[in-house]
């Protein structure tokens, strides 16, 4: 079970959290977008094998969503200087 | 029991202390201390197992958790059966019953044994080949006799009646393992004064040093020392000591899971007791501290009861004083083999050969065996060995590396055969935890490289077999553990920057450019508050011993010094032991030039020979994970711990590979087998989940209600009377709401409140209708769709104020609906002030409903005007009813007039039992879920989830009309000009009547275009609801069907049992198709 860094709650075990999916999908504006665009928003999602951008949501405790770096191979996560967090 | 081969003394057994115990139904007397395995083999017993394939005679391999041969049951009664258990690991204790397994009748006499005279015809993946005709009967007779001559033990017939209990614990530092190496690098971490979880698997803690007779730690014996150790560990406030208790499993974050036996090795456990405790633990840092298995060598025979590691009839003699024989031939790779013949020739046994596979062979050890007079052969090799139910004798010879024989063949007649490959460091834990492993090759083994966790392998987990260098070695890790854990303790004393001012958001969309990497990163820091403050909860008193919570992590005493680094910790002891040889031997010993091993076994378990393994290589099977599916090498309880690296060196000889190429099998959890009862704990019967019960439910259990489960919710399908039928009463209850009034329980609807400035603005880029426009004490069914453009859940929304909206959703979508509103509101809106509450347990909710429900309610309601013009249909009021605050909805889920009245849940059994009792003689009648669907599919209107599924869009459902098309925005509008959405062969919801008027469809049919056709045949859409209905008079239902629309008045067929019912397609509204009647 991984420990997750909430940064309003601390550390807290994962069975407190819901996966957001991948961050930083941006959600077009309806209009002027191809329908190829928007697909692309809807289902293309990167697999990657290494440091991942993703979502979390604290929902079992402060309920709010946060971005955070996972190494996908070692389920290891990265703060901002890079270290294991 | 036979004297003889009983030691007169010595050993950690009570000899004052005789136990009874029966093993297939024969009385054999044991002493306290005993495993079943060590009593069984001072009886003389070594015949225990049958193996699983060729069913042939086996005994003890090892006299530990590897032990692949000898499974047994232990029982206590029909219940309390456990089988597959190694009888290595059973404590004895007085009336133990076990029997053998996979033998039929008896072990001495069994049928199946035929299977080994025809070995040669079932060799590896047999069944995969032999198996295929007819087709069929592989599940109707191949397979049911193949499960019944193959296997392991029967399951239990009777529930468990045991409970399990499971915990959760923190530490500074885990030690697995209580081996020299795990004791030094515990009792190092306590004195620095760290918080430290000691587990180990068996019944006493010592590892080796509890099978050791030889080695001095400061000029004592290494028992001393161990025993001195353990008072220092268990009197220490911070340490936990856990016996019994194996890891058998390492998650991320160093999470190690720990199954704790409490219960299994007592005579007569308390009641109180749970027999098994789950330990979920989170370590700062793990040091392993596993050990090592001895490895088995591979030649022809190498199977009968009575060859064993040479490791495993040291430690039955040296910790249970029991001689696993008296005329000894050893088969050696390695010097720890000279170990147990020197001892065992010093309690009498006859040392008949040491055979050794290594061409020179040196060292203290042999060269005192050799002055025992042993004698002992240099490039040896085991040809054979003979006697049906026991070893009776070897044949050896000696060979140079051309494959030569170098003199004759030896046939050494003994009663116990000795082998020793070397030893497998136990990687498992490290493997489970994605550390990388590197190849050693002087120990032909591989060993932990690179950690992906918080993690250490010390002592010889990690290669290093000598102990004063293992203990050493630990004692330093353990340091290092310490020093970097105070050193991050004390930086985070230091002030830092506050968390709490990070930004919030997530930032998934539109905002311009996502943050900067160190932006979103930075929260994930750990933070100061996770090193818990020592002395905090020092008050807590001492709990008594032996309860369910009987070993309680120990609390720090406010009076204990700080953690720190002293004299104690880093002082070093004096450690003089036998010095070994650091190799091995794996794969198949050789054999004469010309000559391939018969019957050689690599896997004991799962009966896989040399020639299994060369079958596969041969049949093209090139991965090692290949290989080990198809021949099942690895498998089962062993996991690879005798079996893994001679049949890695086969398989690589037979590719032609080094070793480190072909690579290693993945190592998985469990380590050893775990019960199913732990990894349930509490979870099990009532509290497998919780129950939600509405206010009304002891009102409708106590009428006749038959409850279904939505959820977690109970929700009451129908109201029986006495002599009724369920048809009865959902046909009763319709036609009270159809003629009169009903009265229904909706308190599960999900409910949330919206409210804030933008909350308008808020539903309406959630919802696809307009919502700005919607006038306070108005409401309005709204669909809310994913953004793919698909129905996602739908609920009747009111304006309770200009910036207050209450919003309903499904019974099953509540939770969900709230995350979606969350995220959007979070992650795409942050900039719209706007809060979410869930009230969905804030209101009851009593639906009133049917044309006698104006006067009905009419006399009970105080300050709101019923009257047709001034509650209009779909508007709202706040009112009393009975004196209970009431929020009254006009609003109907049936198509007659109806009202919802929310009350606060402490007041809705209140105003349920008067509404009832006052207005029974009016006909108020309650009705359940089970009218509730009818009425309102007689209706057409649709149920999220049973007439959509997840593809189905807001006009598919024929609810487009809800949708504000003009507004410029909302969740999935984009969607709906994709081209699939255009697709004019989209499946519409439909209503279908039957041409005979008398079947009711089946949910879920498919629906035909043409009557009759042969198969493959086309499939045009499928029935989402049917009922039988009394107010319409006869069957009715809804489908969605391609292009439905359009098809009114068409004839389609439902294939159904067998044949085609005829249906016509219809309007889906089949009641009052003007909606008059809402209006009553």
């Amino acid at each position: 079970m991984l420990l997750i860094h909430c940064p309003h709650c601390g550390p807290r075990p994962e069975i407190e959290f819901v996966y957001g999916g991948q961050a930083h999908v941006k959600r077009p504006a309806s209009a002027g977008v191809t329908d190829q665009e928007w697909a692309d928003f809807l289902y293309a999602r990167a697999n990657v094998k290494g440091v991942h951008a993703e979502r979390w949501r604290h929902v079992h405790g402060c309920g709010q969503f946060f971005n955070a770096q996972r190494d996908t191979t070692t389920d290891q996560f990265i703060d901002s200087s890079g270290e294991r967090a | 029991m036979s004297p003889s081969l009983r030691t007169s003394a010595g050993g950690r057994v009570d000899r004052t202390r005789r136990l009874r115990f029966t093993f297939d139904g024969r009385e054999y007397t044991g002493l306290q201390g005993d495993t079943l395995a060590s009593a069984l083999l001072a009886n003389g017993v070594h015949l225990v197992g049958r193996s699983f394939k060729y069913h042939r005679p086996r005994g003890f391999l090892s006299a530990g958790a590897e032990e692949p041969n000898a499974l047994v049951t232990v029982s206590r009664n029909a219940a309390r059966y456990t089988p597959n258990l190694a009888a290595t690991e059973v404590e004895l204790y007085d009336g133990l019953v076990a029997e053998s397994q996979n033998r039929s009748p008896s072990l001495a006499f069994d049928f199946g044994a035929i299977n080994d005279r025809l070995s040669r015809f079932i060799p590896a993946g047999f069944y995969y080949k032999t198996f295929m005709w007819p087709r069929g009967a592989w599940h109707s007779f191949y397979e049911p006799r193949v499960r019944a001559a193959a296997g392991l033990g029967r399951a239990p017939t009777q529930p468990d009646p045991d409970r399990y209990s499971q915990r959760y614990a923190h530490c500074d530092v885990l030690v697995v393992g209580s081996g020299p190496a795990g004791l030094s690098a515990a009792l190092t971490a306590a004195r620095a004064g760290l918080r430290v979880i000691l587990c180990e698997r068996q019944n006493e803690l010592g590892g080796s040093l509890l099978s050791d007779r030889s080695a001095t730690i400061d000029g004592e014996p290494s028992d001393v020392w161990r025993e001195r150790t353990l008072a220092e560990l268990t009197t220490n406030p911070r340490v936990t000591v856990l016996a019994r208790t194996t890891a058998f499993g390492y998650f991320p974050h160093n999470m190690i899971a720990l199954s704790e036996r409490i219960t299994d090795h007592l005579a007569r456990p308390a009641p109180h007791l749970p027999r098994e405790r789950l330990w979920q633990v989170r370590a700062k840092e793990v040091i392993l501290a596993a050990g090592a298995v001895e490895r088995p060598l591979v030649f022809p025979g190498n199977d009968r009861p009575g060859i064993m590691l040479a490791g495993a009839a040291r430690a039955f003699l040296n910790r249970y004083g029991a001689l696993a024989g008296q005329r000894v031939v050893l088969v050696t790779a390695h010097d720890a083999a000279y170990r147990a013949a020197i001892e065992l020739h010093a309690v009498g046994a006859r040392i008949v050969a040491i055979a050794d596979v290594r061409a020179m062979v040196s060292g203290s050890l042999p060269e005192a065996a050799r002055r025992l007079g042993i004698s002992v052969y240099t490039r040896a090799t085991v040809l054979g060995t003979s006697g049906r139910m026991g070893v009776k004798a070897v044949r050896i010879a000696q060979i140079d590396d051309a494959g030569d024989m170098q003199g004759a063949v030896q046939r050494l007649a003994c009663d116990l055969v000795l082998m020793s490959g070397g030893f497998t460091p136990s990687v498992h834990l490290f493997s489970q935890s994605r550390g990388k492993l590197a190849w050693e090759e002087g120990l032909r083994a591989f060993v932990p490289l690179k950690p992906a966790e918080r993690t250490q392998s010390v002592g010889a987990c990690r290669g290093e077999f000598d102990l004063a260098r293992a203990m050493q070695d630990s004692a330093e890790a353990a340091l290092r553990v310490a020093r970097g854990l105070l050193a991050e303790r004390d930086s985070m004393q230091a002030p830092r920057v506050d968390p709490g001012s990070m930004p919030a958001r997530a930032e998934r969309g539109s905002m311009a450019t996502p943050p900067a990497e160190t932006d979103w990163a930075q929260p994930l820091r750990v933070e100061p508050g996770s090193m818990p403050t020592r002395g905090e909860r020092s008050s807590m008193a001492t709990p008594p011993a032996e309860t369910d919570w009987a070993q309680p992590l120990r609390v720090d005493p406010g009076s204990m010094p700080a953690p720190q680094i002293d004299a104690d910790c880093v002082r070093q002891l004096r450690i003089e032991a036998d010095s070994v040889s650091a190799e091995g031997f794996i794969g198949a010993l050789p054999q004469p030039a010309g000559r391939e091993p018969h019957k050689a076994f690599v896997d004991w378990q799962n009966d896989v020979t040399v020639r299994d393994l060369a079958l596969a290589v041969r049949e093209g099977f090139r991965s090692i994970e290949h290989v080990k599916r198809y021949t099942t090498t690895g498998m089962a309880t062993d996991q690879g711990k005798t079996s893994n690296l001679n049949a890695l060196a086969i398989v690589a000889r037979e590719l032609g590979r080094a070793v480190p190429e072909v690579g290693l099998t993945t190592f998985r959890m469990p380590y050893v087998p775990v019960t199913f009862g732990s990894l349930a704990g509490h979870a099990r019967g009532t509290l497998f989940d919780p129950v939600r019960r509405t206010p009304l439910h002891d009102w409708s259990a106590a009428h006749g209600a038959v409850f279904e489960d939505v959820g977690l919710w109970k929700r009451a399908l129908y109201f029986l009377q006495p002599g009724e039928t369920a048809r009865d009463a959902i046909a009763r209850e319709c036609r009270a709401v159809r003629t009169g009034c009903g009265i229904f329980d909706a308190s599960t609807l999900g409910k949330i409140e919206v409210v804030g400035p933008d909350a308008a603005e808020f539903l309406n880029r959630m919802y696809v209708n307009d919502f700005a426009s919607l006038a306070v004490s108005r409401c309005r069914y709204g669909i809310l769709l994913r953004d793919d453009g698909y129905v996602f859940d739908d609920g009747v929304i009111a304006r309770t104020a200009a910036d207050r909206f209450h919003v309903t959703t499904t019974t099953g979508g509540a939770a969900r609906v709230l995350a979606l509103m969350e995220d959007y509101r979070q992650t795409e809106w942050p900039d719209l002030k706007v809060w979410l509450t869930s009230t969905t347990e804030q209101w009851a909710v009593i639906a009133i409903q049917g044309p006698q429900a104006r006067q009905i309610l009419e006399p009970h309601v105080e300050g709101i005007d019923l009257a047709r013009s001034a509650l209009t249909h779909m508007s709202i009021a706040r009112g009393r009813i009975f004196g209970a605050p009431l929020l009254l909805f006009r609003v109907s889920f049936t198509g007659e007039l109806g009202f919802e009245l929310n009350v606060p849940p402490d007041h809705a059994a209140a105003v349920w039992e008067q509404l009832h009792a006052e207005s029974k003689s009016l006909g108020l009648t309650p009705y359940g879920t089970d009218a509730m669907h009818l009425l309102r599919a007689e209706k057409g209107y649709i149920i999220v989830g049973q007439d959509t599924d997840g593809t189905v869009s807001a006009d598919d459902a024929g609810v487009g009309w809800a949708i504000a098309k003009k507004k410029p925005d909302f969740l999935g509008k984009r969607s709906l000009a994709r081209p699939a959405f255009r697709n004019l062969t989209r499946k519409q919801l439909v209503g279908l009547l039957t041409t005979d008027e008398m079947t009711v469809l089946d949910e879920g049919a498919q629906i035909a275009e043409r009557r009759d056709e042969p198969a493959p045949r086309r499939v045009i859409g499928h029935v989402t609801s049917s009922y039988a209905s009394e107010a319409v008079g006869r069957p009715i239902a809804l489908a969605l069907v391609s292009a439905g629309r359009s098809r009114m008045g068409q004839k389609l067929y439902v294939p159904m049992n067998g044949r085609d019912v005829s249906v016509t397609v219809t309007s889906p509204v089949f009641y009052d198709p003007k909606g008059e009647r809402l209006n009553g």
